[in-house]
């Protein structure tokens, strides 16, 4: 276990802000595949001339397929593009237009998780349509929340406003804030449901592991404050199977409570690694579904 | 129990439930910024070890972020917060 002083982290904002969503959400009007279509160049614009906002995808791409220039650079279009569609998709999906479809494979492991009255950490990764599976978390009657980074989610909430019809999840915090764990520990005891992203480091506490093939620092606050609140972690990932289809399943599931306070941080380092693992492994299937725009290998 | 008293008190379990090893208590100012990085430092998982503490110890709840940044200051605005829950 280590402490993230004077470490580079993650501070950079996610990209696909207010106005890249407003763009689409206007164009949606007219349809889905306008959407898209604009999207074909925006893509084209991003990859051509703004690399400094892609060169942590294009990290990302080199080390999953190998470094050679120009297969890399169609290959980035193709996470960009795809990035793109995660975001008309999204506000498709909050909008209520009824095109986006979200089947859930996690229903079964989520309700036995939860039956007897424990809270759950629903712990994603930036794939996919992470923002549609925490709507879906609503069915199970239980409170819900969300720490997220950049307050991304918050952006998205803000310009829904007066067109969403799905709701999406209060936001707790912000990943980066040292006291956003405070408010999802008190929902949690409450028998709430607290998603949080997995794969971002944002400060604090981490763990050094292998993803990809090179170290990355896994936060560990997902599974210390799990253990703290006695609250089982479900590992989910919500990838586009094909146009229009989202699909939520469960990669994992750690239950490492009660555990003694000395071996705490050490079972949320195990917790740590596993995860990259099963990430590892859902993104060689579906590889252009990671939108994680930054270098996690520095 | 007085406010140095409680002062003293939350030193000695600070340095216990953070597993501070290096630090002896008796060290610690009472006005030194617990989570900034010219003071201790702390992170994330240690504010929760802290709320949980405070909780377990002293039978007070904290749960709102905003808060506990003001109450999490020091130790010294920490006793001051449990003197007046109490």
């Amino acid at each position: 276990m280590q402490k993230g002083e004077g470490h580079p982290q993650w501070t950079g904002k996610s990209h696909g802000g207010y106005w890249g969503h407003k763009s689409f959400a206007v164009l949606l009007r007219l349809g889905m595949f306008p959407a898209y279509f604009l999207l074909v160049f925006v893509a084209a614009f991003f990859v051509i001339f703004r690399k400094k906002y892609t060169s942590g995808g294009a990290e990302y791409l080199g080390r999953l397929f190998g470094k050679k220039a120009g297969a890399v650079s169609w290959k980035m279009y193709r996470l960009v593009f795809s990035f793109g569609m995660s975001i008309i998709d999204r506000v498709a999906f909050f909008c209520g237009n009824g095109k986006i479809k979200c089947a859930d494979g996690c229903e079964e492991t989520i309700e036995k998780l939860i039956s007897d009255g424990r809270g759950l950490i629903v712990l994603t990764a930036h794939v996919g349509g992470w923002q549609i599976a925490g709507s879906q978390l609503y069915k199970y009657g239980r409170g819900v929340g969300i720490i997220g980074a950049d307050n991304e989610d918050e952006k998205i909430s803000e310009l829904l406003d007066g067109g969403r019809v799905v709701d999406t999840p209060k936001v707790l915090g912000d990943a980066a804030d040292t006291f956003s764990m405070l408010p999802a520990f008190s929902l949690l005891r409450r028998g709430g449901i607290v998603a949080m992203h997995g794969d971002r480091y944002a400060g604090g506490r981490f763990a050094e592991t292998e993803f990809l093939g090179g170290k990355v620092r896994a936060p560990l606050a997902a599974y210390v404050l799990a253990a703290k609140a006695g609250v089982p972690v479900a590992q989910i990932s919500c990838v586009r199977e094909s146009l229009f289809n989202y699909r939520m399943e469960v990669l994992d599931v750690f239950d490492f409570s009660p555990v003694p306070p000395s071996e705490l941080i050490g079972a949320a380092e195990k917790c740590a690694k596993k995860f990259f693992g099963n990430l590892e492994k859902a993104l060689r299937e579906s590889p252009y579904q990671w939108y994680n725009f930054y270098n996690f290998w520095e | 129990m007085d406010k140095q008293s409680l002062i003293l008190d939350l030193k000695e379990r600070l340095v216990q439930t953070l597993n501070l090893q290096d630090l002896e208590p008796g060290t610690l100012e009472a006005d030194t910024p617990l989570f900034a990085d010219d003071g201790l430092g702390l992170d994330s998982v240690d504010a929760l070890e802290l709320v949980v503490m405070v909780e377990r110890d002293y039978g007070i709840t904290i749960d709102g972020k905003d808060e506990a940044k003001t109450i999490f200051a020091s130790l010294d605005a920490l006793a001051d917060y449990i003197i007046a829950r109490k």
